[in-house]
């Protein structure tokens, strides 16, 4: 599965990244929306897995756009931060629903997520 | 002179007038009946005393408000409604009275007759004699109980919206690390055979984990109430305050810098000046949504107003959007926010009250033209951060610490 991680951490992107490949996707890190935007135009990832509060383009934002690119694209969004859900909340009045995983994740979680199609996910 | 207001005075003579001299004294005597009559039907409580602290006069209102009925009161000392604990106050109120000054607004607790505690603002102002010798004091007792119900109130509500504010910070600031360690383990028990892996992995989330408890150790000593002052290192909790908001700082590329005197220190109580400060970084953070520079200062000093109490001044400076001149003059009242969704609108009021409560003074400057834009609040501290202590709910302590800088203002 192509997947493009994005993060302004490092270290997180790094990691997933890592958890990624280890498990034989094939996983792109990105620190910021309006790269990981380009990135998703030319790479056409299955899935997408996005912080949602990112300096410049926010994780909702990076999400819309990419999903008006890849309607196909998987998105999933993590937070750490209860601040996100105002930005979860007016996409949500604009017609967008988004799952958004809250950090820290457990990477068996994240990765059973990416195995199970989206409409089965449950949440 | 034992005068009792609410004695009527003997009703004057009537018919002719005899003599200028009586037309006049006649005069007097109506002049005198009239302010009687006022000070009796005053709200606020009006009580006289001489130089030796007895209480010569006692209005209705006075009546009302400490329980003591006229008789009982005139003739008696006035420390019968001074709390034990701050009867030290009344020969320093007294040797004011001599010294011909006056005291107003004094902010203090006074004790009613059933023993219950009264916070009142104080105006004393001396009587003078014909001759304009001081005879006594004339004391406008004004009972302040609901307002400063209504400012605990207020700051409690702010400490929870300070509170809110700090819980959302501090989720972002340790979910992240969390997150971090959370990946760096799996990769470690995955890679389990290749040891210098895991240990390159474990070094690490040690350091994830020191970020961590940092910021726990931080923010969990954040609102721990002192209740005294203890002498505290400035700087140190300036660079707390920036390590804490450093996620914040990086994203929104503002960049800091610290211009630092060697070993500034304070006795002051580390809890709220540390709230005052970090009020105005996130303030500071707020007005750069475009990045800037966020210039922190701490230096040795003096007061404004008087160049021999030295002290300490802080100044944060930013490049950011800057005050409209429209809202200068409302920073500091309680409730003003330009900032709707995410403002209080108590920051500054709060921040303004615990640096003055402490004995200090703070200013502001800002441009909020389109070139020249930005704001530097300065805040000067005394080294020994004499309390005026007007917001403790306890009471007794409330009254031990307004004794202790009060009186050396008023």
């Amino acid at each position: 599965m192509k997947i493009i991680v994005v993060d302004d951490e490092p270290i997180i992107v790094d990691t997933l990244v890592n958890i990624l490949t280890g498990e034989g996707h094939d996983a792109l890190g990105l620190s910021d929306g309006k790269s990981a935007t380009k990135w998703a135009e030319m790479m056409r990832p299955d899935a997408i897995v996005t912080d949602v509060l990112m300096p410049g383009m926010n994780g909702i934002e990076t999400a819309k756009a990419i999903m008006q690119l890849l309607p196909k694209c998987r998105i999933i969004l993590f937070s750490g931060q209860a601040a996100s859900t105002d930005l979860l909340a007016k996409a949500r009045a604009e017609g967008y629903s988004f799952e958004v995983l809250a950090k820290p994740i457990n990477p068996d979680v994240l990765l059973e997520k990416l195995n199970t199609p989206e409409n089965s996910s449950g949440s | 002179m034992k005068q009792v207001f609410k004695d009527r005075p003997r009703a004057p003579e009537r018919g002719a007038a005899v003599n200028p001299d009586m037309a006049a004294l006649q005069e007097a005597e109506k002049a005198r009946r009239l302010l009687a009559a006022i000070v009796e039907s005053s709200d606020d409580a009006i009580a006289s005393k001489d130089l030796n602290g007895v209480i010569t006069s006692w209005n209705k209102s006075a009546e009302r408000l400490f329980g003591y009925t006229t008789e009982e009161m005139v003739g008696q000392p006035v420390t019968l409604i001074i709390p034990p604990e701050l009867h030290a106050d009344e020969p320093q109120i007294l040797a004011k009275i001599r010294a011909g000054e006056r005291i107003e607004h004094f902010e203090t607790v006074r004790v009613a007759k059933d023993g219950h505690l009264i916070d009142v603002s104080l105006t004393i102002s001396p009587v003078r004699d014909e001759k304009g010798t001081i005879i006594g004091a004339a004391k406008i007792v004004r009972d302040i109980t609901e307002h400063k119900k209504i400012e605990r109130a207020l700051r409690t509500t702010e400490k929870l919206a300070a509170a809110g504010r700090l819980a959302a910070t501090v989720a972002h600031e340790i979910n992240n690390p969390l997150e971090a360690v959370t990946n760096l383990v799996y990769l470690a028990k995955r890679d389990l055979q290749d040891a210098q892996k895991v240990g390159a992995y474990l070094e690490l989330a040690s350091r994830e984990l020191d970020r961590v408890a940092h910021i726990a150790r931080q923010t969990l000593g954040f609102y721990r109430d002192t209740s005294t002052p203890v002498p505290f290192d400035v700087t140190q909790t300036l660079d707390d305050l920036v390590f804490l908001y450093e996620t914040r700082f990086q994203t929104r590329k503002i960049k800091v810098v610290k211009q630092y005197d060697q070993g500034v220190a304070v006795t002051a109580l580390a809890g709220e000046i540390r709230q005052a400060f970090s009020n105005l970084i996130t303030n500071s953070i707020d007005a750069m949504s475009a990045g800037g520079t966020l210039v922190i200062r701490a230096a040795r000093s003096h007061s404004w107003d008087s160049a021999r109490l030295p002290g300490v001044r802080i100044t944060i400076l930013d490049t950011g959007s800057g005050i409209p001149p429209q809202h200068k003059a409302h920073i500091f009242q309680p409730f003003f926010t330009t900032k709707a969704d995410i403002g209080t609108g108590l920051g500054l009021w709060i921040t303004r009250n615990i640096v003055e409560k402490h004995g200090g003074t703070i200013r502001v400057r800002s441009k909020a033209g389109l070139k020249e834009h930005g704001t530097a609040f300065s805040i000067f501290l005394t080294l020994e951060g004499r309390l005026a202590g007007t917001e403790k709910d306890d009471q007794a302590d409330a009254s031990s610490l307004r004794s202790s800088k009060r009186m050396v203002v008023a």
